[in-house]
């Protein structure tokens, strides 16, 4: 049991040794496996789905960061006992509505393209740009050190007629939205 | 320590009211605690699962976005519950997220397993669910110090409730037994005073009515029944002391009565045996002295005849007065044998004795001399004795010649005469008199009273005293019907007191015993008298006075001289005793054919004698032997004058 133990913890470190190499791919991947948990912490009313067995949709919006990882992440994930449907959108003018919105830093000279498409729609808007939420978005991704933060607009996600985790909230800076 | 059982009612009721309050209260105590401690686990798991709970859903979200900062100050919140160790929060796929309080001896990795107690710790496990998904795991350790804290302060309160109950029960015990020990306590004392004090008049109080009370109330019962009983034992008791007392009272005095007995039996024996003496003595005296007698009568007679015919002046004569002198002397000496031999035949009379006593005041002073007092006490009370004058007298100067012999340097003698006296015990029970005759003299020892009224017995020098004089006494006395006693002591003197009894009726007759001159005559006599030289001297002297006579040796030969005699018999002058015919036989015979007669009887022999031959001395003319002639001539005379009375004559049986 001792060796299994001492064999366990050696593991155990080599693993962490190796995600350090890799901390770029790793910043998406807690932002991907963060989208999800928004999802999970926020409720949409009911009429932001077509039926009830309606999939939650998720559009990534401009050059994708995620690539496959993240419909590999969300496959078999549920929100709100929804399947999850991830759809992507090139050019911020072609975005639909959608349930959650994550604008990829590569369209941060267009963004206001994307809050107005989802304007007055029960979407959560996500970005990864500074001052993201001063233009119009509900949560946006930033750095501290090396770490992954998050910054709230809880009046933007009001606005939008969701009602965001108090949970997350707390988790989240919170910066007053335009 | 003392045993409980030998510890007294109250310490034993105290103890007993604390320990059972004492062990009650622990009981309860270690029950509660004990519950508590348990139940307090419990909570303590369920409060601190509770809390991983909270915690777990307050972190989920930062576990999801694997946020340690936020986690952490999720964890941080534990700040504000005490007895929280550590906790730790692992992400979904087991690695540390955040830390709470001491880093070291968590478990590195979630561990499957329940919450658990392990070394006064709660370890809990709470998986960090969001939707029912669990994105990672919650370890809480929290210490259970303050379980045993609130343990001891458990204990600390129970303690302080024990102390508290014991010491409201202390006090509570102390009256509270006073309910029960307090009858028992006065049953005690009251037991003590009935068991100290014989009083057992003492009860218990009966104060309720529980078994105390009833306790009480047999114990005075039984103190009830105890007093009867000892009453009755004292009683018992009492009586047994008494009859004891009662028989040996009864018991000495039957000794005393029978020592008495025994002591008179042997007086009376000593009496008896002194009254045998006595009797044998006088009766060898008696014997001799009637033999004696009718010499000296012989002698006298013959001596008094020749003095007669002899002229005075012949020296004859002389000599014949010399003869008569110790004749007499010799009949007195013989008369006072009969007298103590009790064969005298007295002749009584009623008389006075003071007057007898005061007649013989002078001749007894004469003899008594000048260097001794005489005092006469008579008692003018007492009633005249019917007693022989002369032996009176007698008996008083021979004891006044015994008073002055033992006084021979004077002192003084009194005479008492007494009626009924008091003093004198053994007395007559009949009225009677007592003559008293005391001295001042040398008094006599007990040999000497013993032997004091024997003849011949004397203390005097030889030829001084004869030894007859109380020995006289004693006869005359017997004789009269009287007793004698005797107190002496040596140089106390000597007191004789003489006992007699009083005439009956007041048959005083005057003796008018006329002294006439002495007269003869010429009548016939008959005279019978067995002593042949008797005989002829008693003729002499009556032929002397002119008398005729016929002569006769008995009663027999007296009656054939009288049938042969063709003539007249004035008088009868016989002997009583006789060997063929007495006297009185005669007289009766001769009477009865010549009722005339006259009887003079002669005698030498006992009153006593006399009467047994039918002579009545009272009514019958009788003369003593020995006799003076004169008296015979006198006497023959004297009734040869009384006129002819047939009925004085006749009398007799």
């Amino acid at each position: 049991m001792r060796t299994f133990t001492v064999v366990a913890a050696l593991l155990a470190s080599a693993l962490r040794a190796h995600a350090q190499d890799r901390a770029g791919a790793r910043e998406h991947e807690i932002k991907a496996a963060f989208l999800l948990n928004f999802a999970r912490y926020t409720e949409w009313p009911r009429n932001a789905f077509e039926s009830d067995d309606a999939p939650f949709t998720i559009a990534v919006v401009g050059k994708d960061p995620f690539g496959a990882d993240l419909d590999a992440m969300l496959k078999d994930k549920r929100v709100a006992g929804r399947p999850i449907r991830v759809v992507r959108f090139e050019k911020a003018a072609d975005v639909r509505p959608c349930h959650l919105v994550f604008v990829a830093r590569s369209e941060r000279d267009s963004l206001s393209a994307v809050v107005d498409a989802a304007k007055d729609r029960p979407s959560l808007v996500v970005g990864e740009t500074d001052g993201f939420i001063g233009k119009g978005g509900a949560v946006n991704f930033y750095l501290e050190g090396d770490k992954v933060r998050i910054e709230v607009g809880p009046d933007v996600v009001e606005r939008h007629g969701l009602r965001m985790s108090s949970k997350l909230l707390r988790l989240a800076r919170i910066v007053k939205g335009k | 320590m003392r045993r409980l059982s030998d510890m007294s009612i109250q310490a034993k009721l105290k103890a007993i009211i604390l320990a059972t309050s004492g062990l009650a209260l622990l009981s309860a105590s270690v029950i509660v605690v004990a519950h508590d401690a348990v139940t307090s686990r419990q909570r303590h798991m369920d409060r601190a699962r509770l809390l991983a709970e909270v915690i777990a859903t307050q972190s989920c979200a930062a576990v999801d976005f694997d946020d340690a900062t936020a986690a952490a100050e999720v964890l941080r919140a534990l700040d504000r519950v005490k007895n929280i160790e550590g906790a730790r929060l692992f992400r979904r796929d087991g690695t540390m997220l955040a830390d709470y309080g001491s880093a070291s001896s968590m478990p590195p990795r979630p561990e499957p397993g329940e919450c658990r107690i392990a070394d006064g710790k709660v370890l809990i496990w709470q998986s960090v669910r969001h939707e029912q998904e669990a994105v990672g795991t919650l370890y809480i350790r929290a210490s259970l110090a303050e379980l045993s804290e609130r343990f001891w302060l458990s204990i600390a309160v129970v303690a302080g409730a024990l102390a508290i109950g014991l010491l409201v029960a202390f006090p509570l015990a102390t009256r509270l037994q006073r309910v029960v020990t307090g009858p028992v306590l006065e049953l005690k004392k009251t037991m003590e005073v009935v068991a100290s004090h014989p009083d057992r008049a003492v009860r218990a109080q009966k104060r309720c009515d529980d078994e105390l009370g009833a306790l009480a109330d047999g114990f005075n019962s039984m103190l009830v029944q105890i007093e009867e009983r000892d009453t009755a034992l004292r009683r018992a008791h009492d009586d047994l002391e008494r009859r004891v007392d009662e028989r040996t009272i009864e018991l000495q005095r039957e000794v005393e009565e029978r020592k008495q007995a025994v002591a008179e039996l042997r007086a009376k024996e000593e009496q008896l045996v002194q009254a045998q003496k006595m009797e044998a003595v006088g009766r060898l005296a008696g014997g001799v002295a009637h033999d004696f007698n009718n010499m000296l009568q012989a002698i006298l007679g013959f001596t008094s005849m020749g003095l007669t015919v002899l002229d005075p002046a012949d020296p004859v004569h002389g000599y014949l007065l010399e003869v008569q002198k110790a004749g007499e002397r010799a009949a007195s000496l013989t008369r006072q044998l009969l007298a103590f031999s009790r064969r005298q035949v007295l002749q009584p009379k009623v008389l006075n004795l003071n007057v007898l006593m005061s007649d013989m005041q002078k001749m007894l002073r004469r003899l008594i001399g000048e260097d001794i007092e005489l005092l006469l006490d008579l008692d003018t009370a007492i009633r005249p004795v019917k007693a022989d004058p002369g032996q009176i007298e007698q008996l008083i100067l021979n004891l006044a010649v015994n008073a002055r012999d033992a006084m021979p340097k004077g002192g003084r003698i009194v005479i008492r005469t007494r009626h009924n006296d008091p003093a004198v015990p053994e007395t007559l029970s009949v009225p009677h008199v007592t003559i008293s005759v005391s001295d001042t003299g040398c008094g006599m020892d007990a040999a000497t009273r013993a032997h004091l009224f024997e003849p011949f017995f004397t203390t005097k020098l030889k030829g001084q005293g004869t030894g007859l004089g109380l020995s006289t006494v004693y006869g005359i006395v017997k004789q009269s019907g009287g007793q004698i006693r005797l107190d002496s002591q040596v140089d106390r003197g000597t007191t004789f007191h003489i006992t007699l009894p009083c005439v009956p009726n007041e048959e005083v007759r005057n003796e008018t015993r006329g002294m006439r001159p002495l007269r003869g005559g010429a009548e016939t006599i008959l005279l019978v008298e067995d002593e042949d030289t008797v005989r002829g001297m008693l003729r002499g002297i009556l032929m002397r006075a002119g008398y005729r006579v016929l002569e006769a040796r008995n009663g027999r030969v007296a009656l054939e001289t009288v049938r042969e005699f063709h003539g007249r018999i004035h008088l009868l002058l016989t002997d009583v005793v006789m060997p063929v015919m007495g006297g009185r036989e005669l007289a009766e015979r001769l009477q009865a054919s010549q009722p005339d007669l006259k009887v003079v009887y002669m005698s030498g022999y006992t009153e006593d004698q006399v009467v047994l031959h039918g002579i009545s001395m009272d009514r019958m003319p009788f003369l003593h032997k020995p006799f003076a002639p004169a008296a015979l001539v006198a006497k023959v005379r004297e009734v040869l004058d009384v006129p002819a009375e047939p009925a004085a004559v006749s009398g007799g049986p």
